[in-house]
């Protein structure tokens, strides 16, 4: 089974690398897209602007999702998410800094597929990396895939 | 008793039927007319000249209209007077033409005023109005000389160019044989006698049958005119009520009687005297006013008054008895008046021979002795009317008449006995001592005299003897004696000037002040008819002596003065007394009822110039300075004569005198008194001048006025003569204005006015109405401001709370969007630091030393740390921005459970939890919470050093309030930090010794602040500590 690419929609640079540090000691071992604006992650999913060209089929398994974006924010991707036929049904984990509860609410009601705060202690994020990656790319059955 | 005679006269003139009554109150005491017995003189006697207000500098003429008033025809045109106030009538001051010199008045029974000019023709005052009598009314201007209504109801108007007639209407020219007519009367059989420049017409006056007939000359020659003193100047003319026509000329006075011319000689002057005017008063008096003064002719007797009496001018124009028997003479200056008096004075005019009297008496044959010590002394008795000096008069002062007739008089060593008119005289040289004799009188067994520090002496055939008493001893005191009285019973009162001496069956007692007397000084003694004794002081008032006891009367109990000269008693009982301010006396029904005690003050009617005296000033001194005569009479000693009160014929004036408003003027301004006016709104100053016509003295014309509408009780004027009212409110008033004559008989009609002052705009009711109606609607508008500024203040109020409001959600939302960027961005960084130091620890764990591990260890646990400080930070901005919501929470549930999970947490420490069970609150679930997990895990955190520890949640009462409380047994705090303690971020102990962030307790701070309550905390340094909190 072809390994399914992951998503990670986040402008930080050095939060990218410990996420993908995070991944890599758990031996995750699917392609990560990082996004780096929330306009860009929705260029990947609907194959715009610089992924136009993008596998029409490939779309991927879990999108990690920050909040605080340059362009358009978390929440706003996660509506056109949930919007569009072609991704509604893809799961989508907000990994974010804030444990403002405003957020957290917002983000369920966006429905959301879960909610992770990205911790200050590397261990426990990585912890928690590992707790995600066993649920939604292994426990967890896939969508069907629509095209 | 009065009797009143009535006596009605009819005159009828074919149209008019007029009634006259003359009623005349027939008693002797109540006719005031000038008493033919007294000379001119002895009259009262008054001026009016331009000194004293008349406006006029000469008068021709003067009558008294039957309303009252004094009319004069004076050069200075007519003039109306009351007594005080000259009026210039019908004639507009400020034309001159008007001003006419007036030579005649007459009025007619129809109440017209008829005023005969020199220059301007006829003119009739009728009603107020002055009506022109010229050519347009058949009457040619002429000088009007003579004015006449003969007893047929026609004027007769005589001029200097000829004889006019006025009937019904229409004036008619009479011919006779003279132009030039000076004067008319009517003589009893009702013939005309005309006085003219060619001598006296008489005719019997034309019998008309129809009223327009002319008469020519031939008709009145038919009646007979006979012609007196032909082409004499004849000057005056009157017809008098005996049937003589008396005839004044340039050539004297003549007497026209049955048919016979009788020459009048008129005495005391030149052969030939002009006759000017003349009056018959009401006593049948011919009064002649000449050139050379004023004659009255009295049954045979005359009497004469002139400039050198005090007449003004002897050059006498007219002559008019008025209503009240008074004589009013018109000169060329002034203008005077006699009238009768109550007392008649003496003076030298009369034949005295020294105005100056000390003392008077009478002797037994009726005649009155006057002394006066002036000039030497000189002594005038008073026989049958007559005045006689007599002759060889020794120096005179006190007088005694003796029983024998004769009057003994005294001075200093002077004793006279005046006998038969002849003086008998003893003095030093008949061996008396020269010394002041002040007091005479006599007992049963000789003279007694008082000599000046020598005492009381018996005087006896010339010589001194003493007084002895009945003890053998000689009366020694040397006290003054003012006067003695020896009373018919026997006993001797001696005056003096320190007490009164009473020496009674020859003993004496001494009665003084402290006795009872008025004053210590007694200056005259007088019995009355009663018996009983009445002492007079000159500086204390009076002294009654009645049945033993002593009464006193002075200025408290109504005396006029204290000042008492002479005390007399009269056979009415009337007392009557002599002062430096004129004679008074005092009614016996007075002293009656003050001794009966009916009355506190007693009246004393006072007698001064006004009542005949021609002085106040009575005389003081020595005694008999009065004197009551064998008739009853009252003399009194004056400084200027004697004077003479008769009470048994006292008169009294009885005639209430009309009363009349002359004036009402309302803001300066004259108003009709025609009818009764409505003043204008808003008329401030009213002004009513008013009079009362008694001539005879118009200062004891006294007033009283009433406003009705306004002045409750009558005012009291005096003689005032106008009155004020100011600032009346709008609506009908009536003034009333009475008054009394000069002997207090009250005209109690008087006069009234009434008058209408209107309201202004504002004093009516209908503005009243509209303006309680304003008010009201003016306290509903305010009060619908008041609402509508309240309205508009809530408004306001709730526009701030909305705007402040709306600021606090935006500061809030500030405060949320910082929240929620410190929530994302300040975390960033530390995880990079975490991140990256792990990164270094796994992948270069090779290529670093145990201390470089050390370190990265260090900024890992930094960079914790920090996330620790920041998730704090949010829970407390957390707390302030929540909405509370309070619900029933149980703080014992709560607390157990925070105590479990604490447990849980550190399962090898043995910490006991004594949790109160059922402690209910009403709070935030969610906040409360946070709070019991911070007390508790403080507690819980500042216990880990004991190996035992014990932490207790309860409550307590603390002032009445309930007060949770967590309390341990830990390290616990210094107190002196106590304060600090809530702050954020204050710290009690490291981070070494205790973790934390010193946040804790400022959240708990804030929550209990936001549930309304209080937190506070005691402790003690390493024997734990207890916090306490409250909530509302």
């Amino acid at each position: 089974m072809k390994m399914k690419t992951i998503l990670l929609v986040e402008d930080n640079q050095n939060d990218v690398v410990l996420t993908l540090r995070a991944f890599k000691k758990n031996n995750i071992e699917n392609k990560i897209v990082v996004a780096g604006d929330g306009l860009e992650a929705l260029d990947y999913l609907f194959r715009t602007g610089k992924y136009k060209d993008r596998d029409i089929n490939s779309m991927p398994a879990l999108i990690l999702l920050d909040l605080k974006l340059p362009k358009m924010d978390g929440l706003k991707v996660l509506e056109r998410i949930r919007d569009d036929e072609r991704t509604k049904l893809l799961p989508v984990v907000i990994l974010t800094s804030s444990n403002e509860e405003q957020d957290i609410i917002s983000s369920y009601r966006m429905h959301s597929n879960s909610y992770i705060r990205k911790l200050v202690d590397f261990n426990k994020f990585v912890e928690a990396v590992q707790k995600l990656q066993s649920y939604w790319l292994v426990l967890n059955e896939q969508p069907p895939l629509r095209s | 008793m009065k009797n009143i005679n009535v006596t009605v006269k009819k005159i009828t003139n074919g149209k008019h039927a007029l009634f006259i009554l003359l009623i005349t109150l027939s008693s002797a005491s109540t006719i005031f007319a000038l008493d033919p017995q007294k000379q001119i003189s002895q009259y009262g006697y008054s001026v009016w000249s331009r000194q004293n207000g008349l406006p006029a500098n000469a008068v021709n003429v003067a009558i008294q209209t039957h309303d009252g008033y004094l009319w004069l025809g004076t050069t200075a045109g007519l003039l109306r007077f009351d007594g005080v106030h000259f009026e210039a009538i019908g004639t507009d001051t400020a034309d001159s033409k008007n001003r006419e010199v007036i030579k005649a008045l007459c009025e007619t029974r129809d109440g017209s005023i008829w005023i005969g000019t020199e220059f301007a023709g006829l003119r009739r005052l009728k009603d107020g109005k002055l009506l022109p009598c010229g050519p347009k009314e058949g009457f040619p201007a002429k000088p009007i000389k003579a004015l006449f209504e003969s007893r047929a109801g026609h004027l007769w108007i005589g001029s200097s160019d000829g004889l006019f007639e006025y009937i019904d209407g229409r004036f008619q020219s009479i011919p006779i044989n003279s132009q030039y007519i000076t004067s008319i009367t009517e003589d009893l059989s009702g013939k005309i006698f005309v006085g003219t420049g060619d001598g006296v017409f008489s005719f019997k006056e034309p019998q008309r049958k129809q009223i327009n007939s002319v008469i020519n000359n031939d008709g009145l020659s038919d009646k007979l005119i006979t012609s007196i003193c032909a082409k004499e100047l004849i000057k005056s003319i009157y017809g008098d009520h005996k049937g003589n026509v008396w005839i004044g000329s340039v050539n004297g006075l003549v007497r026209w009687c049955n048919g016979k011319i009788i020459t009048v000689r008129m005495p005391n002057g030149p052969a030939i005297i002009q006759t000017n005017t003349l009056c018959e008063d009401r006593n049948g008096n011919i009064w002649i006013g000449t050139t050379q003064g004023l004659y009255r002719f009295s049954e045979g007797k005359w009497s004469i008054f002139r400039a050198v009496h005090g007449l003004p001018n002897d050059n006498i124009n007219w002559i008019t008895e008025d209503q009240e028997g008074s004589i009013w003479v018109c000169t060329l200056e002034s203008l005077s008046r006699f009238r009768d008096v109550n007392l008649t004075t003496y003076t030298t005019q009369e034949g005295l021979v020294n105005d100056y009297l000390t003392s008077l008496l009478e002797t037994t044959d009726g005649s009155m002795y006057f002394l006066s010590a002036a000039n030497g002394g000189s002594v005038s008795k008073l026989k049958d009317g007559k005045l006689i000096q007599i002759p060889n008069s020794p120096p005179v002062g006190p007088s005694f008449r003796a029983r024998d007739g004769s009057i003994w008089t005294a001075l200093s060593g002077s004793l006279s006995q005046l006998k038969n008119d002849h003086f008998i005289r003893y003095d030093t040289t008949t061996g008396l001592p020269n010394r002041w004799i002040s007091a005479i009188t006599e007992d049963s067994v000789s003279l007694i005299i008082y000599l000046d520090r020598m005492g009381v002496r018996r005087f006896i055939d010339g010589k001194l003897k003493p007084y002895l008493l009945a003890n053998g001893q000689e009366y020694s005191s040397t006290d003054y004696v003012s006067c003695f009285y020896q009373s018919p019973a026997g006993t001797l009162w001696i005056g003096t000037s320190v007490g009164l001496v009473i020496i009674q069956n020859n003993k004496s007692t001494n009665f003084g002040t402290d006795d009872g007397l008025a004053d210590a000084w007694v200056n005259s003694i007088f019995e009355d008819r009663q018996g009983s004794v009445w002492m007079s002081s000159p500086r204390g008032g009076l002294t009654h002596c009645r049945n033993g006891k002593f009464i006193v009367y002075n200025t408290k109990t109504g005396l006029f003065t204290n000042e008492i000269y002479c005390v007399l008693v009269d056979d009415q009982g009337d007392v009557w007394l002599s002062s430096p301010r004129g004679i008074c006396r005092i009614n016996h029904k007075d002293i009656e009822d003050y001794e009966g005690g009916r009355i506190d003050v007693i009246t004393s009617q006072i007698f001064t110039i006004a009542d005949g005296m021609k002085t106040d000033e009575c005389f003081v001194g020595w005694q008999p300075s009065g004197w009551k005569a064998h008739d009853g009479q009252i003399w009194f000693a004056t400084t200027k004569g004697a004077v003479m009160i008769d009470p048994k014929t006292f008169k009294r004036n009885e005639a209430p005198p009309p009363v009349y408003i002359e004036q009402f003027i309302a803001d300066m301004q004259t108003v009709r008194l025609e009818q009764s006016e409505s003043l204008r709104p808003g008329t401030g100053k009213l002004e009513f001048h008013y009079t009362a016509l008694s001539y005879l003295v118009p200062d004891r014309v006294f007033f009283k006025y009433l406003l009705e509408g306004y002045d409750r009780e009558w005012v009291d004027a005096g003689t005032r003569r106008v009155a004020y009212y100011t600032n009346l409110s709008p609506r009908s008033y009536r003034f009333r204005v009475v008054a009394c004559n000069n002997d207090g008989v009250w005209n109690e009609i008087g006069a009234s006015y009434s008058f209408e002052l209107a309201p202004h705009f504002y004093q009516t009711y209908w503005f009243l109405a509209l303006m309680i109606f304003l008010i009201a609607g003016a306290g509903f508008g305010i009060y619908l401001l008041r609402v509508w500024q309240f309205l508009k203040r809530e408004k306001d109020l709730e526009q701030r709370v909305y705007d402040r409001t709306k600021q606090l959600e935006i500061a809030n939302n500030e405060l949320e969007a910082f929240s929620y960027s410190v929530s994302h961005d300040l975390r960033g960084p530390l995880r990079s630091i975490d991140g990256f130091s792990v990164a270094l620890l796994e992948d270069y764990a090779d290529k670093l030393d145990e201390q470089g591990k050390d370190f990265l260890q260090r900024v890992r646990d930094g960079s914790q740390h920090m996330e620790h400080l920041i998730d704090d930070i949010l829970n407390l901005s957390r707390v302030v921005r929540s909405d509370l919501q309070r619900v029933s929470v149980d703080l014992s549930i709560l607390a157990q459970s925070i105590a479990s999970e604490l447990s849980r947490s550190q399962p090898e420490r043995k910490v006991t939890f004594i949790i109160a069970p059922g402690l209910m609150v009403q709070a935030d679930c969610n906040l409360i919470g946070i709070v019991l997990e911070n007390l508790l895990g403080n507690a819980w955190k500042f216990t880990s050093k004991h190996k035992i520890a014990k932490i207790e949640f309860g409550s307590t009462l603390r002032d009445g309030q309930k007060v949770y409380f967590v309390c341990d047994d830990g390290d616990g705090f210094d107190m002196a930090f106590a304060s600090k303690l809530f702050e954020p971020f204050q710290r009690m102990h490291s981070t070494a010794e205790f973790e934390g962030t010193g946040i804790g307790l400022a959240t708990v701070q804030r929550i209990i602040h936001r549930h309304g309550g209080q937190v506070w905390a005691e402790a003690e340094k390493g024997k734990g500590a207890t916090f306490y909190f409250t909530v509302l």
